[in-house]
């Protein structure tokens, strides 16, 4: 799966695209769906079950689960609620359709119908260790948009 | 309730946002515990397929974890009933013997990926293994985590830039000026 980099870099590119002004929403959502999961990583470090430990977490990695957790989440902030849930949900909508790219790493890691389905949904495309293509590809398209908008600025200023 | 009167509730009752939090964690924790108690749904895990052989034996399942050499720490060594040229798996606080053609080599800062059947060794319970039928070595993957870090700071310097923690929650900082 990609980075957090990628995850972010890909809602930022969403953000410039449809001039959306709350980025810090999008790109919160973008790497919540792995705040939680990730924990199971500890297991590198520290000697605990990895894969029970997934079983446990892994509805922080569907959109069900998600959806609870920005309700949770917008409940912290004061109105708007509703445009606050749609720019968070944007966010890991966008991390999840990302994370379809992963070549299978664990059999029922995008659960994306759980709990009616165990079903998991993958592309195939890359291993975990090649995270680097979709970052260097999200980051050549993020640049991009920025110096267009930047160039095209200049030249609406100009004609003011 | 129309959507713009929802958008125009400047602040929700206390009570009415504890009560939606409440069902919100309950879901969760629903979900969770739905998940974790329907294992079965999951590839089987080392340690069922230790505690239980003959149930597990022939499933194929998935695993992550660093390909091991070393005798040390591993449950019949020193009774030489383990050689030293096996290879384990140490996935978490699970350890088991696998089984492959050839070598597999050390994961270099990452780990390694592997798939194959659970076997059972009818001559010594210590000896029951994976017989790997692929695996991938995901080389420098822990590189991911430490970039991975930074975007977290990142994304809490872009949130806190944006937003103000009062008493009555987050405020955007535009409102404010």
């Amino acid at each position: 799966m990609p980075d957090l980099i990628t995850h972010v870099l890909i809602g930022l590119i969403i953000c410039e695209l449809f001039n959306i002004r709350r980025k810090s929403l999008v790109i919160l959502g973008s790497v919540l769906p792995d705040l939680v999961l990730k924990i199971s990583l500890l297991s590198f470090f520290i000697d605990f079950p990895m894969k029970e430990i997934k079983w446990l977490l892994i509805p922080f990695h569907t959109p069900v689960g998600l959806i609870l957790l920005t309700i949770i989440i917008i409940l912290f902030f004061r109105g708007e609620y509703i445009l606050n849930f749609l720019l968070i949900s944007l966010g890991w909508a966008l991390h999840l359709a990302a994370d379809l790219t992963n070549k299978e790493v664990f059999i029922n890691q995008m659960l994306l119908l759980y709990p009616i389905s165990w079903k998991s949904y993958e592309l195939n495309i890359f291993w975990s260790n090649q995270y680097w293509y979709l970052m260097i590809i999200s980051l050549a398209i993020y640049l991009l948009i920025i110096f267009i908008k930047r160039i095209l600025r200049r030249k609406k200023a100009k004609y003011i | 309730m129309s959507l713009k009167q929802v958008e125009n509730l400047k602040r929700m009752d206390l009570k009415l946002k504890i009560f939606i939090a409440g069902i919100c964690i309950l879901a969760l924790v629903w979900l969770c515990v739905n998940s974790y108690l329907n294992f079965d749904k999951y590839d089987p895990s080392i340690k069922q397929f230790l505690s239980n052989p003959d149930k597990y034996e022939g499933k194929i399942a998935s695993h992550k974890g660093n390909v091991v050499y070393e005798k040390e720490g591993v449950k019949g060594v020193k009774d030489g009933s383990i050689a030293e040229e096996d290879m384990y798996l140490k996935s978490g606080s699970e350890m088991i013997l696998i089984k492959y053609k050839e070598k597999i080599p050390n994961a270099i800062f990452g780990y390694t990926l592997l798939k194959g059947a659970y076997k059972k060794s009818e001559s010594n319970e210590q000896k029951n293994y994976i017989e790997v039928s692929e695996y991938w070595n995901n080389d420098y993957n822990y590189v991911k985590y430490i970039i991975s870090f930074i975007a977290l700071i990142y994304v809490i310097f872009v949130f806190f830039r944006e937003w103000k923690l009062t008493a009555n929650g987050f405020i955007e900082k535009i409102k404010l000026e």
